[in-house]
């Protein structure tokens, strides 16, 4: 009788587990990203049910992908956070949950010296802190400076027992992208 | 160690916390700072791990490593397998998880880096321990002294640096080691205010040095030695706390699945219910209970089967 509840018991927990991650992932290929927006406490399903028609997986890295997306939205749009918000909707993140939140000139996630040399900047990652990305749009008045100092002084091991696998970086006039990012959000 | 499974407890929950613990929007420093430092939790289990080796002697170097393999290792490649269907890996990522290959190749970023990690050290102890035994002095001055080398050439000279989460973790081993040997001549009174001591300083330090700017010099990931008073004053602390507590025996037992759990199917879960309640608070809780509750349900299932296992096995053997 023990034996038969303890295998019930660890029948159901199975089913409830694998069934939330399998369901979980279905469920999200199909839908964009949520946002969280600074200040709020919650998760904010923001513009869930919008397809922007640039959020299409491509066969890029994923941070390729995301400076290929700034590239093209930099151009029109120079407001930081709701570029940051847009590409934390790109499918390529899988249904990760991405957070973005505005960030000063000090010490930043991501690097192992205090960053200086923006006006403005917006930290776009996930909520869950220990998947290996992370990145940021900076607004300045010299971008080679403020591209150098990140990628000098950039760490992929930053999250420690995670770790991105590519930095890039990319400017459209007086903005900065940067990201370090796994190759793929797939598993 | 007299509370060792309260000390298990409390670093399996912080690890797991470091893991899968989301921030509010409005997150306080402490709340930030108490959970980006939670990684200490891997430097007292290298700490606990010496500790307890030290406390036996290593006679036969097979039964010795065969033992460490079926309580670690064996659980270690299962959880591979599991993580081989879920995660869609390739058989060559398998192999290369399995050998320990990836290990040398990502460090932190291998799955479930600590096990290989602390099945290296199990290799290599039973030849530390032979020459400690004939001289303490010697074998710890030349320890210490290669492991400085090593760690300075290697950062100078290559750009290698995945080791650095493990080889970092040899100071605090060998403290671990080393401070069994002292385990009588701390009374209560002392060890509390021993505790204590290092945790008010190893706060600052870790504050400083491995925090939001992780000390890089003179070696890479330096930061790891700078945890060391804070690992050590809080299993001292913690090792106040009676581990006869059942939720806390449960937890202390369980904490390799407990680890896998997380690493495997914590974040899609974290993930789904964050998408599902949108309440970060709730998310939390929800996630950590229910990595918890599944990993001792597999811990108390594995420990039956194999239990099963091993009395048919030496019932085949009495029959033959």
């Amino acid at each position: 009788m023990k034996k038969r509840k303890i295998f019930t018991i660890s029948l159901l927990s199975f089913m409830l587990m694998f069934g939330l991650t399998g369901c979980g992932q279905a469920n999200n290929k199909g839908e964009n990203n949520n946002q969280v927006n600074n200040g709020n406490s919650e998760v904010v399903d923001n513009e869930n049910k919008e397809d922007t028609g640039k959020t299409e997986v491509s066969t890029d890295g994923v941070a390729t992908t995301l400076a290929t997306q700034f590239k093209e939205e930099a151009k029109s749009n120079k407001d930081l956070t709701s570029l940051a918000e847009s590409l934390g909707k790109n499918k390529t993140f899988n249904g990760v949950v991405i957070a973005t939140m505005d960030v000063e000139e000090g010490e930043l996630a991501g690097f192992d010296k205090e960053i200086k040399g923006f006006t403005k900047g917006v930290q776009f990652s996930p909520m869950i802190g220990t998947i290996p990305f992370i990145g940021f749009v900076f607004e300045t008045n010299d971008t080679n400076a403020l591209v150098k100092t990140l990628e000098e002084n950039h760490n992929l091991r930053w999250n420690i027992c995670t770790e991105a696998e590519e930095m890039k970086t990319e400017v459209v006039d007086n903005l900065v992208f940067f990201v370090m990012a796994p190759k793929s959000f797939a598993n | 160690m007299q509370n060792k499974k309260s000390v298990m407890a409390f670093s399996a929950l912080q690890i797991l916390i470091f893991h899968l613990w989301i921030f509010s929007a409005n997150a306080s420093e402490i709340e930030i700072f108490l959970k980006q430092i939670a990684y200490l939790g891997v430097d007292i289990f290298f700490f606990l791990s010496a500790y307890s080796l030290a406390s036996r002697s290593v006679d036969n170097y097979k039964e010795f490593i065969y033992s460490r393999f079926k309580s670690v290792y064996l659980k270690f490649i299962l959880f591979a397998l599991i993580a081989f269907i879920h995660n869609k890996w390739t058989l060559t990522k398998l192999i290369k998880v399995i050998l320990s290959i990836e290990l040398f190749e990502k460090g932190g970023g291998t799955f479930l880096w600590f096990l290989p990690a602390i099945m290296c050290f199990y290799l290599l102890f039973p030849l530390f321990q032979k020459f400690d035994n004939k001289n303490r002095k010697l074998t710890l001055t030349v320890v210490s002294i290669s492991w400085l080398i090593i760690s300075c050439i290697i950062t100078r000279y290559t750009g290698y640096k995945s080791m650095f989460i493990f080889w970092n973790r040899i100071p605090i081993f060998l403290i671990g080691y080393y401070m069994y040997s002292y385990k009588d001549k701390l009374n209560i009174k002392n060890k509390m205010i021993l505790s204590i001591g290092l945790i008010i300083i190893g706060l600052y330090i870790a504050y400083k040095f491995g925090y939001k700017l992780k000390l890089q010099y003179p070696f890479v990931d330096m930061f790891y030695i700078m945890v060391i008073p804070l690992s050590i004053g809080l299993t001292l602390l913690v090792d106040f706390i009676p581990s006869n507590n059942k939720l806390i025996s449960w937890v202390g037992n369980s904490t390799l699945e407990l680890y896998a759990i997380q690493m495997i199917f914590g974040y899609d879960l974290c993930n789904i219910i964050l998408i599902k309640t949108k309440n970060i608070m709730m998310t939390n809780v929800i996630t950590l209970l229910s990595v918890l509750v599944i990993s001792i349900i597999i811990h108390y299932i594995y420990q039956w089967i194999y239990k099963k296992i091993e009395n048919f096995l030496k019932y085949k053997r009495e029959l033959n």
